[in-house]
């Protein structure tokens, strides 16, 4: 039993979860926010994308660790790069199961939705559309050039790909033209999209958990009194604020 | 006009501006509804364009110097906003590769409908009308990347049709599938035809079609130099096909004729390539090839056959040691190479050859290699050009050269480093009469100079007319291996027919 949500809610979740990475004051936010995504995951069926994400920040976790047992300039400057890499773990995990689970199609209709304009909508969509294809691209070029046992350069990579790429737009492009991709009308969607109960839970979890995460973080979590702190100060912020 | 007209042009002339050479002298055109019109003739030769007037992509995406009329279903294309002239043509194009736009079928079959703005229940009901018309509810809520060459395409009909439009043009529809992806889309195509529909279809290939076609139109430098009734078409003689530079219409009365080298008898003893025992997987483990042996003398053509998934191209990727996880010997000349040592005395033609050219001209193409021992002294890379008659081109950039000559020049790259065993992979696809005869040519040639040829290919008329040996796959094994000659012609054929 897996549960749908719809993509408006996941595309909302995905901001709330650049923001509270952006303030997070400290890993265990992050680590409640992961467990939060590896939730979400499991609830929509992706345990691949689940297994995988979870793999490699562990590993991350552990290397970042690594680097902190010696003290040195080398260990210090990968343990930075582990760090920012790590920080931007939650919303690579979130994405992973966000487009294993959302069609094209149903993307583009809730875009269309939360009204965006169709110059973006459109490009976004061939954007997405593209990725596959680019992957298949490489890899020919990549084989082509092993053959002849050249050595896979910047210039010998990218001029064919964009010599490609831009074959295969032109064809794409007039094949979406026979399709009425131009056309006036506003664009439907197959599927319907509904917010339903478990769309506003999904997004108030994630909403809560950035409060949480602007307010200082999970270590709060801890100590109550900090809590009551804070929130006396958010409310004389909204009195300063509002008069 | 009258109604049951479905395509009129009068008097059109196009031209792409002049980056393009080929353009419409003069082109006038009438289709009745419910007809199927074949539109063929040599590459450059026009038909691409008129499929590209009746759609309308001319003028509303192509744009150029255009003069004339073309009326499709009483509707002045010229006239026309897009979303008129989706609901009233279908297109489907050459390459399913890049006609597609969403990631799941059942999408990319109501995709057409969402942008005219369809409510949702009769977007649902359109395909699934569409699904039980053209019998592909099984390739509903599929994973199009999954797909086979030939269901793409058969998706790409789908989607058009979901749009109910009366008239549909395709452009080289074949050009990419199997033969038995011909035979379904031409099942496919009849039940069009049979819903009242009017086709307008271009292509190279015509034996699949003949039993669909009411109607010939045959093109040559832009204008019509031909219309025939199918039954008139069908009847003309060979050699009169073979003058027009048509593909055959009748594969069952071809022959092969490609000869076995004296030489090649003569050498038996000392094969140039031993292949044992090679097997191949992918990386998560599944086998592709299991256990492959066999061994090839210069001078000879060995056509790869078998059907999609039998592992003809990982056979050809693990020859060239482009594919990673594969175990097996491979010998050449008496010294075993390791897969690493294998690029460079093997080369694969790809289908794609833009994907293989790197050179700003054709000549630095020739030169380039990884050292600069092994480049071609200028007498060497001249007899190589003039045999590839590519002579002419020999300062242009590659990128801007036709198909055909691409191909070549990547050919001309593996003679010019004296690659050994040459493979190709489906090297006719979407060419003509006259192309596909400069590919033979061009293998003849590489034979004669002692090399060994190894060709993947779905034309059957190529693997008759070069091909001096066969070898099936099946699951990854070679299933069967014998020379071609007429007596066995039919073990062929059983494969593709």
């Amino acid at each position: 039993m897996t549960l749908a949500f719809d993509p408006r809610a996941k595309l909302l979740v995905l901001v709330l979860i650049n923001v509270m990475i952006f303030v997070s004051p400290d890993v265990y936010t992050e680590l409640l926010c992961m467990s939060a995504i590896a939730l979400v995951l499991a609830l929509m069926g992706c345990w691949r994308q689940l297994w995988h994400g979870l793999l490699v920040y562990v590993g991350l976790i552990g290397a970042f660790y690594l680097c902190t047992l010696t003290d040195n300039l080398f260990t210090t400057f990968i343990g930075m790069t582990i760090a920012c890499i790590r920080k931007i773990m939650p919303t690579v995990f979130f994405t992973s199961g966000m487009m294993a689970t959302t069609t094209v199609g149903d993307l583009v209709s809730a875009l269309q939705k939360l009204h965006i304009p169709k110059v973006v909508v459109i490009p976004f969509t061939v954007m997405l559309r593209f990725f596959p294809t680019a992957k298949e691209e490489f890899a020919a070029i990549r084989d082509a050039a092993k053959l002849r046992g050249l050595r896979f350069g910047m210039e010998r990579t990218l001029v064919p790909m964009m010599l490609r790429s831009a074959n295969i737009a032109e064809e794409l492009s007039a094949a979406s033209v026979t399709r009425g991709i131009e056309c006036t009308n506003t664009r439907t969607s197959i599927r319907e999209l509904r917010l339903g109960a478990p769309d506003c839970v999904l997004v108030a979890v994630f909403f809560v958990l950035n409060v949480l995460s602007t307010m200082g973080g999970a270590s709060l979590l801890f100590s109550p009194n900090e809590i009551g702190t804070q929130v006396l100060y958010l409310i004389g912020g909204a009195q300063i604020l509002y008069g | 006009m009258a109604k049951n007209t479905m395509v009129a042009m009068k008097d059109v002339v196009f031209n792409y501006g002049e980056a393009h050479a080929s353009c419409l002298r003069g082109v006038s055109l009438h289709v009745k509804a419910g007809e199927c019109v074949l539109l063929c003739g040599e590459s450059g030769c026009g038909k691409t364009t008129i499929t590209r007037l009746v759609n309308g992509l001319i003028p509303h995406f192509y744009e150029g110097e255009f003069s004339g009329t073309v009326f499709v279903a009483q509707r002045d294309m010229t006239q026309e906003t897009p979303d008129a002239l989706a609901a009233t043509v279908g297109s489907v194009f050459q390459n399913p590769r890049s006609q597609f736009f969403n990631l799941d079928t059942t999408g990319e079959i109501a995709f057409g409908c969402e942008n005219l703005g369809l409510p949702p229940a009769e977007i649902k009901r359109r395909v699934c009308e569409t699904a039980a018309t053209l019998g592909i509810e099984h390739l509903l809520e599929r994973d199009i990347f999954a797909l086979s060459g030939g269901e793409k395409q058969l998706i790409a009909v789908a989607s058009a049709h979901a749009l109910s439009p009366d008239i549909f043009v395709f452009d080289e529809p074949s050009a990419n599938l199997d033969w038995n992806a011909c035979k379904e889309l031409a099942q496919l195509l009849l039940r069009l035809k049979q819903a009242g529909k009017t086709l307008l279809i271009a292509e190279h290939r015509l034996y699949w079609l003949t039993q669909l076609i009411d109607r010939v139109i045959y093109m040559k430098a832009g204008k019509i130099e031909g219309n025939w009734q199918a039954a008139q078409f069908l009847a003309l003689p060979e050699n009169k096909r073979t003058e027009l530079g048509l593909r055959t219409l009748n594969p069952d009365a071809l022959v092969p004729t490609a000869h076995v080298h004296k030489s090649t008898r003569a050498e038996q003893a000392s094969p140039l390539l031993r292949v044992s025992g090679l097997s191949a997987h992918y990386r998560r483990g599944e086998s592709v090839l299991q256990d492959i042996s066999f061994e090839a003398l210069p001078g000879e053509a060995i056509a790869i056959l078998g059907s999609n998934g039998a592992g003809k191209t990982t056979l050809a990727r693990t020859l060239c040691g482009l594919h990673r996880h594969a175990c097996g010997e491979v010998t050449l000349n008496g010294g075993r190479l390791s897969s690493r040592a294998r690029a460079g005395p093997f080369y694969l033609v790809m289908q794609e050859s833009g994907y293989q050219l790197f050179a700003d001209s054709v000549e630095n193409e020739l030169l380039l290699s990884k050292n600069r021992r092994s480049r071609p002294s200028s007498e060497k890379m001249t007899t190589i050009l003039n045999s590839l008659s590519l002579a002419d081109f020999r300062k242009r950039h590659p990128m801007s050269l036709s198909g055909g000559q691409k191909q070549r020049t990547a050919i001309g790259t593996a003679m010019a480093h004296e690659a050994e065993v040459l493979i190709f992979d489906e090297p006719t696809s979407g060419l003509d009469l006259g192309n596909m005869r400069r590919v033979v040519a061009v293998i003849e040639q590489l034979r004669a100079e002692g090399k060994t040829v190894f060709i993947i290919t779905h034309d059957y008329e190529l693997v008759l007319a070069a091909c001096t040996r066969v070898l099936i796959l099946r699951n990854g094994s070679i299933w069967a291996d014998f020379p071609l000659a007429e007596y066995n012609t039919n073990r062929v054929k059983e494969l593709f027919l």
